[in-house]
């Protein structure tokens, strides 16, 4: 990576007893999408804060552009941030809210005009500048927010669950003119947001969080296909888990033995010792089924219903001890019928080997509730 | 045999609407007798008693006349008018510069807390004005707390002349007045999102900055409310200024008193009172075209 715009070393954050951020370490590089992706109270929120200065960081140093900004207040920051309910200020019009950071730090006049104009422009408000805040609708209201903190030209912006408050279709619809706004100025967005799809829409990387430790940071195509660990797996679109031990690491192909069966998948850089407790993931969409037993896979359940979501059907297979098993087809052409007896097996490397379950320390992170409480 | 059922589904319509109406009516009755009675009647009685003529010897002659509404504008009555509005201006700045940051408070510190601190705001309210404006007379007067305290200390050399002077008075009225006017500020900050002071210092605006641009901006219904709340019964209340203004300040309130007490001279007292009531009634419309709610004000 070229020289990050921002880095956290180290970062830790305790509200009293509460161990929010744990040792976070993550570099930022210029011009990237980085979203901080994580369950609600995970600690996200908290560490996009300690960017912005709105949280300083218990230990740790958190440097842009290569400067620590520790003592630093937000005012005096390159960065900028979108706040989850948009923070509009009512007292003002559209143009006087766009204008504000403009106006603080004493631009000439008619450069506030021509910048604020253009940047409104941009967001597609052009002709809106009259308005006050409480006629503008969701998603207008999103992109004044978006333009008051882009007019300041930021290094970096902060946007803290921006689409939140929108409907489904305007949010997808916004995260789309996001990202091409992104490409567009070049500038670097650090996102926030508990909902996986729009991470993997937006990001050039992700960061899962949990419990406030980052348990993966890479791009959106490595995290879906090589999840380091079962909460990502779990967590990033949606996995089948068995929880599993080694019998055998043999020519890039590990066998293990489950709950439910014998099963393979594809061995990682490091060679598995027999006896080796793991996890497997599958996902859904390449869990394959055949009526009769398939080579170096043991795995049979019965069909118990069929789940029609639109785009795709939900097959609900239960194993022979109980548990459930999903899997994703596009058409209703090759579905098993239920109550059909089925063998499950997948492409040897469809298969995850996960070595751990999370990088939280379960003992001590049990009592850690995390983050604010505005992130719930 | 369709209009038939049309027509009974419509009588029976009509008799419930005016089973409806009779109960509103019966509802209704009791305030708008007490309205009646004690509001409308009083005031129109007052409006009238000010266009009377005084008698001798404290009577009232039903004679029309405008010579009390006159006798306001004579310069001994000018200057109490001028005299009060110089206290409650007074009284109302100092108390929401007191009350404000009190208000800020409250609003900013944890829920139990805030109910604690905003009781033992209203305490006072449940103390006789008497007793506490007596209570002011004993720390106030020349040989009295304040003044022995610091005569002890040394600090002053004779006893300062506190009470019996306009300070009194003020003293007096912001202690009186300031439950009622942090209330709505209390309740305006506290509506206020805290995310938009973040944008505010976010957008490169230190705490001063944000305070003048948004944080008084967005609070000033409740700073409105809470001169209307201050301003217009310190016009009018009486107490303070005979207590702790002994007979060195008058206001309006006290002309009004002394009209109906020891002047002996109602018609005056209630083209006072008219007058007074029309000064209230000007800034209550004055506060409702600065946008202010009427609910602010407990109404």
């Amino acid at each position: 990576m070229s020289k990050p715009i921002v880095s956290l070393v180290n970062v830790e954050k305790w509200y009293g007893t509460n161990h929010v951020v744990k040792n976070m370490n993550i570099n930022i590089a210029e011009g990237e999408f980085l979203t901080l992706l994580g369950p609600s109270g995970c600690g996200k929120t908290t560490t996009l804060r300690m960017i912005s200065g709105f949280e300083l960081p218990t230990t740790g140093v958190i440097r842009v552009q290569g400067e620590s900004v520790e003592k630093k207040e937000p005012y005096q920051r390159d960065v900028n941030t979108v706040f989850q309910n948009y923070a509009l200020f009512p007292n003002m019009n559209v143009f006087d809210n766009v204008a504000y950071g403009l106006k603080v730090k004493k631009v000439p006049k008619e450069e506030i005009k021509e910048r604020v104009l253009k940047i409104l422009k941009l967001v597609q408000l052009e002709g809106f500048e009259k308005r006050r805040i409480n006629q503008m609708s969701g998603g207008q209201k999103q992109r004044v927010a978006i333009a008051r903190a882009l007019v300041n030209r930021p290094k970096v912006l902060l946007l803290d669950e921006p689409l939140g408050a929108l409907d489904l279709k305007l949010r997808k619809q916004m995260q789309i003119e996001l990202k091409r706004l992104q490409r567009k100025l070049g500038i670097t967005f650090v996102y926030v947001t508990h909902d996986q799809e729009e991470a993997l829409t937006m990001s050039d990387r992700i960061a899962i969080i949990n419990q406030g430790i980052l348990e993966q940071i890479d791009t959106a195509y490595n995290i879906y296909e090589h999840p380091k660990t079962t909460f990502v797996a779990g967590f990033i679109g949606e996995s089948d888990i068995f929880d599993a031990v080694v019998l055998e690491d043999k020519d890039g192909v590990v066998t293990v033995g489950t709950e439910v069966g014998k099963a393979r998948a594809v061995s990682g850089e490091e060679k598995l010792a027999p006896g080796t407790a793991v996890s497997i993931s599958v996902r859904p969409e390449n869990m394959l089924f055949s009526s009769e037993r398939v080579e170096g896979f043991h795995i049979k359940g019965v069909v118990k219903e069929h789940i029609y979501v639109g785009n795709l059907i939900k097959t609900i297979v239960v194993l022979n001890d109980g548990t459930e098993v999903k899997i994703n087809r596009f058409s209703v052409d090759d579905l098993p019928k239920e109550g059909d007896l089925i063998y499950l097996y997948w492409k040897v490397e469809k298969g995850i080997v996960l070595k751990e379950k999370s990088l939280v320390d379960t003992d001590s992170a049990r009592d850690i509730k995390g983050g604010r409480e505005d992130e719930e | 045999m369709k209009n038939n059922t049309a027509d009974s589904v419509k009588k029976h319509k009509e008799k419930r609407s005016a089973k409806a109406k009779i109960s509103s009516v019966v509802m209704c009755a009791p305030i708008t007798i007490w309205s009646v009675l004690f509001i409308l009647l009083p005031v129109a009685m007052l409006l009238f008693m000010s266009f009377m003529t005084k008698g001798p010897l404290g009577r009232v002659l039903y004679q029309f006349t405008f010579d009390n509404y006159a006798e306001i504008l004579k310069p001994v009555y000018l200057v109490v008018v001028k005299q009060s509005f110089i206290i409650a201006f007074w009284t109302t700045l100092l108390t929401i510069l007191l009350g404000y940051p009190l208000a800020a408070f409250i609003a900013r510190v944890k829920k139990k807390t805030s109910g604690v601190l905003t009781v033992l705001l209203m305490l006072p309210l449940w103390v006789s004005g008497l007793v506490i404006l007596y209570s002011f007379v004993v720390i106030l007067n020349s040989s009295g707390t304040l003044n022995s305290f610091l005569l002890a200390l040394g600090i002053i050399k004779e006893p300062l002349e506190l009470l019996y002077t306009n300070f009194a008075v003020i003293l007096g009225m912001v202690y009186m007045f300031l439950p009622f006017a942090v209330l709505p500020m209390y309740s305006s900050i506290e509506k206020l999102d805290p995310g938009l002071m973040e944008a505010s210092k976010d957008l490169g605006a230190g705490p001063v900055k944000t305070f003048f641009k948004v944080t008084l901006p967005l609070t000033s219904p409740g700073i409105f409310a809470a001169v209307i709340l201050t301003f217009i019964p310190c016009i009018g209340y009486y107490m303070v200024t005979d207590m702790l203004g002994g007979g060195t300040s008058m206001m309006v309130g006290n002309l009004i008193y002394r009209q109906y007490t020891i002047a002996r001279n109602w018609p005056f007292g209630a083209a006072l009172s008219i007058i007074l009531a029309m000064i209230i009634l000007l800034m209550v419309f004055i506060y409702t075209r600065f946008g202010g709610d009427l609910d602010d004000l407990g109404a």
